[in-house]
This record gives structure tokens, C-alpha cells and sequence, in this order.
């Protein structure tokens, strides 16, 4: 089990160095010299050329990838240029908006469709089931920033539930700062919801279907029961596999919607790193968020073992 | 005299209100510590037979006729109750051991749940159980641990697993559906006298279903031939066997190694294989008149107009009379 | 269907109803795919009004027999807008998914002929890919090459191609295996050959489907970048664009955000039901099942 993990931690980790080359390469086609960029058009080429020296831009290729790269073992990940702060500086508060954020819109797209998804299976061609998976379908066609807009103006306008847009913070306690990522992770997490439901819906109807339902029937267990201690756990391998997808649509998804309600997280600081030219600071992120979305799915398949017996590592025959 | 412990009268099991009969009017007595081998070609409604005691058929099908259970009415019984009666009385073994277990639940855990279902028994409670039981199918531990899970055991062991389920809650009727015909050769054997011991051990009434007349022949005391979706022939085992009354019994027999090894003339040639020309019709498709006439061999114009209804032949014994649906039963032995 | 089959469809009756829905899913989604196409090409000859005049005068008004969709901040009529915007909605999907098929088709297909490293290379790369959330290629992409349609095009392609890859080569590498395939390798035939003749004919269905997904996706891709500035730039009118220009006056004109979001919503459902229903229509194996 061991021996397994370290060898798929090892994988994981040559898949995030790969990644991290290709941003940095992508990162060199990127028209526009960073340092006229921060200097504006009237620089002299003096300063432009002293300042290049400083940002390491005179360096060869490799140096500068080496040089880069070599710091994120150490929380290093280099300056970012138009704020001149450590980008580890900058991320520290805006994680605490987006992971909040991320781990809430999971929570709710799982929540959410779990039950839904195992209650259509259940009333199987029946209005129950059209229904729910009607409001799935349509769900899922829902693009999550008008979804956004759509959950302002009715509970942020109309009813004054909740703030329309900004974060209050979690200095004033935990109730106000969750406050404020109610909607956009309701936006971010109910259209994924619609997908696992779907998903959940037709792993649960091939569960059902199978020889050992009727055996839990034989057993005595209610057909409620065998449907959610037997037919459900079967159904939770596939539905984990598209949760570790939903992953990487989530972290994406947070650029928008932290732009809809103007949230001042990792993926508005990735948008406006891209838009001020701020190269290092777009390379470490991205870097960053393809080495989340690489180790979530580690953890996926981590939990395939623990879901699925047959997977399970060092499990012998 | 108590009501017996299972009674089937007139039972039919229909598509629908009025719908395509797929049983039609089986009647039989099941009594405590008895085994009745039910026997027929594959579609002749045996599964369904099994289904519709436990109260597991699909919804779409309806249930009329006679059908007791230790006096209860079973088709009439609340879902409640019935399913109070499903593996706690009643239980039933399945063909299929590699996907009648489920495979994300360790064995252990399968093994318990009846017992916590039924018995109300702690977690720690039913596992002692299931370790004892498992003991006893021939699973001893430590080899064959409780946290087991069904794809690290073959499928002998599975079917093993299978029987300490069923056997969990001391049931007063086991069925067994084809308990042994997807394992080895080798392996079937052995399942079979385990069966037996445990059914011996429990006095519990044994439903032993299969297409093997050689699995009938070492298990059942007593044998009911189906076909289509009746029962043609049933009496003591020896009876059957030795006269053979219903041609559909006799080809199921000359259609089988079994029957063939009987024949089989010592040190003479092994006689060929006859399958029994044709298939069980369609449940949609099944004649007013004789249901195997298209198939039979000894078929006679008032076949195509009668349908046979089960009678008594004089070869019957003192406990069970000898029943045959035949218009013309044969007189005994096999034809050549 | 035989008996046997036809009787363990849950019930008659609703076997009937679901019979009907399955098929009202194509009907729907064609229905909805034609309107959105009617749409573009009416606006290329004709809109109520000319989608970028602006009349100030109008500005901001709701909904009336005049304007049905009411006007926007500069006084812009929002029904023609939506006509024009589907214009750019379906050009920009349709252009990504076929950069995704021309490149990831070939890809998937060579993978399954040649096996071995390539397959590996192939597969690793298409990993590599996924580990970069869709959008975030594109953010990135066209914030390379500049905020345009045509960028949006390209970046959301990017996305496709691994998508397209997969799926050929997952649906390939079966058919390789299969007699008649043998039996033109045997007749001489190389594996480009083959690939063309016997290969891809046979995955098609597979791919009509895909594709169906992939537009739907594109569709929200695209406004999705519209929406944050890096997709169609003024004047071209675009769903996305229209959403983040509703949001300044969302206290005031409530239907600037309805519309174009209605629009996105009603053409992905459209295109998503046509994907259910040619599924059902062409993959006989997922029929049962759903
Ligand atoms: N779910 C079902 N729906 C409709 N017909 C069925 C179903 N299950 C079985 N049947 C029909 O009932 C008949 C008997 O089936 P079964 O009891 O499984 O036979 P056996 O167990 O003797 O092989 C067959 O003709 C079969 O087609
Ligand atoms: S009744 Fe006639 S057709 Fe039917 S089994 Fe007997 S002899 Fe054959
Ligand atoms: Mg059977």
C-alpha cells in the first residue's frame, strides 16, 4: 500500500513539473516584455534595461525556469511585478476566499446531488423521476455566472437575504464572511449538481439492477434499505470519478464567478495578472492551480480504493 | 394437524391483471424436513416459482391461486410482514455466486446483516455468528476472514458464503436456485452435501431447483417435473425415475449425462445424447391444448384438443402419490 | 423486441411515456439547434433593428411591443442583439469543435492504429491537458494572443482536441481487434487505409454525439470569455458581453441580465437534448439502460 502511494505520488509529481515547464513556455510566447510593460511607454532604455537585469529577464531560458520552479518547494514563488510583493503574500488572503469558496460549491453540488440523484433511480420512470431530472437537464444547461446574476437578483435585490457582491471578511466572524459566498457558491455548485445527479441517477439504476439487490431483498432488507446500503455504495465508484472532474470545472469556475460578485480571490488575482501582463505571477498560479487539480484527482483515486474493494492496493487475492 | 409449512394451490403467476401466463395452477405441499427437487428445461418457470414464495417477483406481475406459508396467505400478507418472513424463514440461494454477493460489503458484513435485521442482534453479536458459520461451510478462519470481500474468493467459497447467509437466521424453508450449476464439476459435489448437512442440521424444508436430474436423484426425496409453466409429473424420486410416466420427463432424461450413465449398458457403447427436439414454447404462445404435444414423441390426436390435467397413475406409493399431465403416460422404464 | 425484453421495460404504460420523451428530445433539440441557426442567418440580412444603433433616448427600457426584449444602456435594441449574438454564439462553437476534431480525431486514430509509445505519448499528453481546467486554457490563450472571437475560437478548441482524442481512440481501439479489420490487414491494406475505410466509419456515432456535447459546451465557453472581456469585442454582439454590460444596470433593468441568459440556457438545452436523443438513437447499448 505504501510502495503504491509513493510510486503514484512520484508519477504525480513529474505530471505537475511537465505542467509547470509547459505554463512557463506558454508564459515566453506572451507578447509584450513585462518590464516596458511596468515601466510604460516613455521608459528609458536605461531603466528598461536595469530593470530586465533585476526581474532575471536577460537570463537564458532554462536558468530562469530552474530559478523559478526551484523556489515552490519553499513556498517560493516568486515576486509578482506589479505589486512587488512575494505572489506567496498575495495568496495567502485570496485563499481564503477561494478554497471557502470551492470546498462550499462541492459541498453543495454533492449534497444536493446525491440524494436527488438516488431518488430519481428510485421512482424510475415515474413523475418523481421526470421531474427531478428535468430540473436536472435543465440545471446543467444553466451557465453558472447568469445563474449568478439570476441568484442576485432574487435574494440579494428582491428579498435582501444576502450581500449581492463583495466579501466581508472573516474578521468579523464566521457567519459574516460565509455570508458572502452563499451565492456564488450556490452559482458555482448547483450546475454541477445537475451533472453528478444525472450521473448519480444512472449508476444507481445499474446498481439496482444487479444480482445482489435481490439477494439483500431475499435477506429481509426493504427495498429502501437495499437501495441505499447496497445499491448506493456500488454507485458511489462512478459518481466519485465525476466529482473528481467537477474539481477542475470548480477552480475554473471560481475566475468567473469571483468576477460576478466581485470577490477578491485567487481567480480574480489570476485575471488581473493576465490583463497587467504579470507573467510570473500568472505562470505560479496557473502552476499552482494544475498541481490542485492533479492532486485531487490523486486523492480520487485514493478514494477509489476505499470505495471500490477490487481496487484496493496490497487487497491480495 | 398444523397447516403445512408450504402449500402451493392452483398457483399462477400472470403478466399483468389477465396478462400472458407464465405459471399456470402448480400445486404442491412442502412439509418440515422434507427436499422436493423441482426439475425442468431452462424457461419452464422454476425461478419464477422461487420468486413469487419469497415475494420478490417483479411488479408487473400478478399473483393468483393458493399460496401458504405455515398457514399464512402469502400474496394477501402486508410487505411488512412479508418481508419479516424473507431470510428469517424463508431464504433462498441464487445461481449466480459471482454477482449474487455484493461486492463492496466484506463477506462478514453480509453474512451479519440478516441477523441484525432479524434478530436485533449487536454488530459484535452477529459477526460471532457469521465466524461460526463460516467455520462450519468449510471457511475456517483465519484463512477466511470476516472482512473478507467476495472477489478474493472463488466461486465455490462464494457459494459457501451463499449457504451461511441463507442458513444465518435458521430458516424453516431453504430454496436453492441452481445453487450449483455455474461452479465446476469438481466443485458441485461438495456444495450439494453441504447443502444437505445443512439442511439436515436445521430441519429446515429444502426447494432444491435445477436441470440436473443427477443433482435431484442424490438430494431430493420427492421431484416435480415443470414445463411451460406447470408441473407434469411429481411423486417420491425413485417412482419418477423408474417409470418416467410424462414423455417430457423422459426426454429431460435421455437428454441428460445423468440419464445417459443409467442407460448405459455395462462395458457396452455410450449411448448418444437425444435433446428433446424443439424449445419451451413462449408464455405468449402456449397451446389450449397440451402444452408439449408440439414436441412429444408419443403425441395422439385428442393431444391437440385436451389439456392434461395432473392424475394420479397406479404406480403411486403410500406417502406421495405418483402424478402424471399426460394423456397417455408410459408405462414405465425408458422408450429405446 | 422479444417478449421477455418488453416486459422488463418497467410498465407498459410508462415504457409509452418514456418511449415518447426519448424521442421528444431530438425533437426538441432540433427544434431549438434550427432556431438558433434561423436566428444567425436572419440577422445577417435583417434585424428589427440595426443591433449597434444607438438612441440614447431609449435607453433602458423594459420590454414593449416596440422593443420586446427592451433596450439596453445606449438605447440598443436587446432582440436584435440576440440575433446577432447567436450569429457569434454558433460560429465561435462551431469552429472550435471542428478544430477539435480536426486535430484530435487524427490523434485518437493514430493512437489506436499504432499502440505502443505513441499510444502512450498521445494519452499522457491528453492527461497533462486535463490537468488544466477548460476555461483556464482559454483564459490563458487568449490573454496571449489578445481578447478576440477568433482567439476565443482557437483557445476553446485547444480545449477540444484532447476530448476528441480520447474518445476516438477509446472507441477505435475495439474495432482494431475486430475480424473484418484483420481481415483488410490481411488483404494488404495499411493502416491509414484502414483507418479511413473500416475505422472511422464505425466510430461516427460515437463522434456525432461528442461533438453534440462539445458545441453545447462551446456555447458556454464562449460567453463564458465573452462575459469576462477576452471573447467577442464591440461592436459584434454577443450573449456573454450583453450579461456583463446587464450587470452595471442590474438594480434598474433587470431584463438586460434575463435575456441573453435565457438565450445561452434555452440553445445549450436544445443542443444537450439532441445529444441525449442521438445518443439513444445511434448507441442501441446505452438505450436500455437510460
Ligand atoms: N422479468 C420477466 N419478465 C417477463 N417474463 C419473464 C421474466 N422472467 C422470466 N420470464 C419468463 O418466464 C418464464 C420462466 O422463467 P424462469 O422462471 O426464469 O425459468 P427457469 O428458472 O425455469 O429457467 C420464461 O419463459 C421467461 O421468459
Ligand atoms: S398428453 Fe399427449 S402430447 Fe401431451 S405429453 Fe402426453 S402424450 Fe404427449
Ligand atoms: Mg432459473
Amino acid at each position: 500500500m505504501t510502495s503504491y502511494v509513493l510510486g503514484r505520488l512520484f508519477a504525480l509529481l513529474l505530471t505537475t513539473l511537465a505542467a509547470s515547464l509547459i505554463v512557463f513556455l506558454l508564459m515566453q510566447i506572451l507578447p509584450g516584455d513585462p518590464a516596458a510593460v511596468m515601466l510604460g511607454v516613455n521608459a528609458q532604455p536605461e531603466t528598461l534595461a536595469a530593470l530586465r537585469t533585476k526581474l532575471g529577464l536577460d537570463q537564458p531560458l532554462w536558468t530562469r525556469y530552474l530559478d523559478w520552479i526551484g523556489g515552490f518547494p519553499f513556498g517560493d514563488f516568486g515576486v509578482s511585478h506589479t505589486y512587488s510583493t512575494p505572489i506567496s503574500q498575495l495568496l495567502a488572503p485570496r485563499i481564503m476566499v477561494t478554497l471557502p469558496l470551492a470546498l462550499l460549491s462541492m459541498a453543495i453540488s454533492v449534497g444536493v446531488a446525491l440524494p436527488v440523484g438516488v431518488y430519481a433511480a428510485s421512482r424510475r420512470g415515474k413523475p418523481g423521476d421526470f421531474l427531478s431530472m428535468g430540473a436536472a437537464q435543465i440545471g446543467v444547461a444553466i451557465p453558472n455566472f447568469w445563474l449568478g446574476l439570476l441568484l442576485i437578483l432574487f435574494f440579494a435585490l428582491h428579498l435582501r437575504w444576502l450581500p449581492a457582491s463583495g466579501f466581508a471578511g472573516w474578521e468579523d466572524g464566521l457567519w459574516r464572511g460565509l455570508r458572502s459566498l452563499i451565492l456564488p457558491a450556490l452559482a458555482l455548485g448547483l450546475p454541477l449538481a445537475a451533472i453528478l445527479a444525472r450521473v448519480t441517477r444512472s449508476a444507481v439504476i445499474e446498481a439496482l439492477g444487479e444480482d445482489f439487490i435481490r439477494t439483500a431483498r431475499a435477506k429481509g432488507l426493504t427495498s429502501r434499505a437495499a437501495l441505499w446500503r447496497h445499491a448506493t455504495p456500488n454507485a458511489l465508484i462512478p459518481v466519485a470519478t465525476i466529482v473528481g472532474m467537477q474539481f477542475s470545472f470548480l477552480l475554473a469556475g471560481t475566475i468567473i464567478i469571483e468576477n460576478v460578485f466581485n470577490l477578491p480571490g485567487v481567480g480574480r488575482l489570476i485575471f488581473q495578472s493576465i490583463a497587467q501582463r504579470d507573467l510570473v505571477t500568472v505562470q505560479s498560479l496557473v502552476t499552482l492551480l494544475a498541481a490542485c487539480v492533479i492532486f485531487v484527482n490523486f486523492l480520487v483515486d485514493l478514494a477509489y480504493g476505499w470505495l471500490d474493494p477490487r481496487l484496493a492496493a496490497g487487497g491480495g487475492r | 394437524m398444523s397447516a403445512p409449512l408450504l402449500e402451493l394451490d392452483g398457483l399462477t403467476v400472470a403478466l399483468g391483471t389477465g396478462g400472458v401466463e407464465l405459471l399456470s395452477g402448480l400445486s404442491l405441499v412442502l412439509e418440515r424436513g422434507e427436499r422436493l427437487g423441482l426439475v425442468g428445461e431452462s424457461g419452464s418457470g422454476k425461478s419464477l416459482t422461487a420468486l413469487a414464495i419469497m415475494g420478490l417477483l417483479p411488479e408487473q406481475m400478478r399473483v393468483s391461486g393458493g399460496l401458504r406459508f405455515a398457514g399464512d396467505d402469502l400474496p394477501a400478507l402486508p410487505e411488512e410482514r412479508m418481508r419479516r418472513l424473507r431470510g428469517r424463514r424463508i431464504a433462498m440461494i441464487f445461481q449466480e455466486p459471482m454477482t449474487a454477493l455484493n461486492p463492496v460489503m466484506s463477506i462478514g458484513a453480509q453474512i451479519a446483516e440478516g441477523r441484525r435485521l432479524h434478530l436485533g442482534e449487536s454488530r459484535a453479536e452477529a459477526e460471532a455468528v457469521a465466524r461460526r458459520l463460516l467455520d462450519r461451510v468449510g471457511l475456517p478462519g483465519p484463512r477466511f476472514d470476516l472482512g473478507l470481500y467476495p472477489h478474493q474468493l472463488s466461486g465455490g467459497q462464494r457459494q459457501r458464503v451463499m449457504i451461511a447467509m441463507a442458513a444465518a437466521c435458521g430458516p424453516d424453508l431453504l430454496i436453492a436456485d441452481e445453487p450449483t450449476t455455474a461452479l465446476d464439476v469438481t466443485v458441485q459435489a461438495q456444495i450439494l452435501d453441504l447443502l444437505d448437512e445443512i439442511v439436515e442440521e436445521t430441519g429446515a424444508a429444502l426447494l432444491l431447483i435445477t436441470h440436473d436430474l443427477g443433482v435431484v436423484s442424490e438430494t431430493a426425496d420427492r421431484i416435480a417435473v415443470m414445463y411451460a409453466g406447470r408441473i407434469v409429473e411429481t411423486g417420491a424420486t425413485e417412482e419418477v425415475f423408474a417409470r418416467m410416466a410424462h414423455p417430457y420427463s423422459q426426454g429431460l432424461f435421455a437428454a441428460s449425462p445423468y440419464g445417459l450413465d443409467l442407460r448405459r449398458a455395462p462395458g457396452g457403447p455410450r449411448p448418444r445424447l437425444k435433446a428433446i427436439p424443439g424449445m419451451v414454447p413462449d408464455p405468449a404462445r402456449r397451446p389450449a391444448h397440451c402444452v408439449f404435444a408440439e414436441r412429444c414423441g408419443f403425441v395422439q390426436p385428442d393431444c391437440l384438443r385436451i389439456s392434461p390435467r395432473l392424475a394420479p397413475l397406479d404406480s403411486g406409493g403410500a406417502r406421495w402419490p405418483h402424478l402424471a399431465a399426460c394423456l397417455h403416460p408410459r408405462a414405465g422404464g425408458l422408450a429405446p | 423486441m422479444t417478449l421477455e425484453e418488453e416486459i422488463s421495460a418497467p410498465q407498459r404504460g410508462r415504457g409509452l411515456l418514456r418511449a415518447i420523451f426519448r424521442s421528444r428530445n431530438l425533437t426538441i433539440g432540433l427544434f431549438v439547434l434550427l432556431l438558433a441557426i434561423g436566428m444567425a442567418v436572419v440577422s445577417e440580412f435583417w434585424t428589427p433593428y440595426p443591433p449597434n444603433a444607438l438612441r440614447i433616448r431609449d435607453k433602458l427600457q423594459g420590454p414593449s411591443l416596440a422593443h420586446w426584449f427592451g433596450t439596453d444602456h445606449f438605447g440598443r435594441d436587446v432582440f436584435s442583439m440576440i440575433m446577432a449574438g447567436a450569429r457569434n454564439s454558433l460560429e465561435v462553437a462551431l469552429t472550435a469543435v471542428a478544430v477539435g476534431i480536426g486535430i484530435g480525431v487524427p490523434l485518437g486514430a493514430l493512437a489506436a492504429a499504432r499502440g505502443g509509445w505513441i499510444d502512450g505519448f498521445v494519452m499522457r499528453l491528453t492527461d497533462l491537458a486535463f490537468a488544466f481546467p477548460a476555461l483556464l486554457t482559454a483564459v490563458i490563450v487568449t490573454a496571449i494572443f489578445g481578447p478576440s472571437a477568433v482567439n476565443a475560437m482557437i483557445a476553446i478548441g485547444i480545449f477540444n482536441i484532447p476530448v476528441f482524442a480520447r474518445v476516438t481512440r477509446g472507441a477505435a481501439m475495439g474495432l482494431w481487434k475486430r475480424d473484418y479489420v484483420l481481415a483488410a490487414r490481411c488483404a494488404g491494406l495499411g493502416d491509414a487505409a484502414i483507418t479511413w475505410r473500416h475505422i472511422l466509419p464505425n466510430v461516427n456515432h460515437v463522434l456525432i454525439v461528442q461533438a453534440t456535447i462539445q458545441f453545447a459546451l462551446a456555447v458556454v465557453a464562449e460567453a463564458g470569455l465573452s462575459y469576462v472581456g477576452l471573447g467577442a469585442q464591440p461592436p459584434q454582439a454577443s450573449w456573454g458581453k450583453m450579461l456583463s454590460d446587464s450587470q452595471t444596470y442590474i438594480y434598474s433593468a433587470a431584463h438586460l441580465a434575463i435575456f441573453p441568459g435565457l438565450a445561452i440556457t434555452i440553445t445549450v438545452l436544445g443542443l444537450n437534448l439532441l445529444g441525449d436523443g442521438l445518443r439513444d438513437l445511434l448507441d442501441p447499448r446505452v438505450r436500455r439502460q437510460r
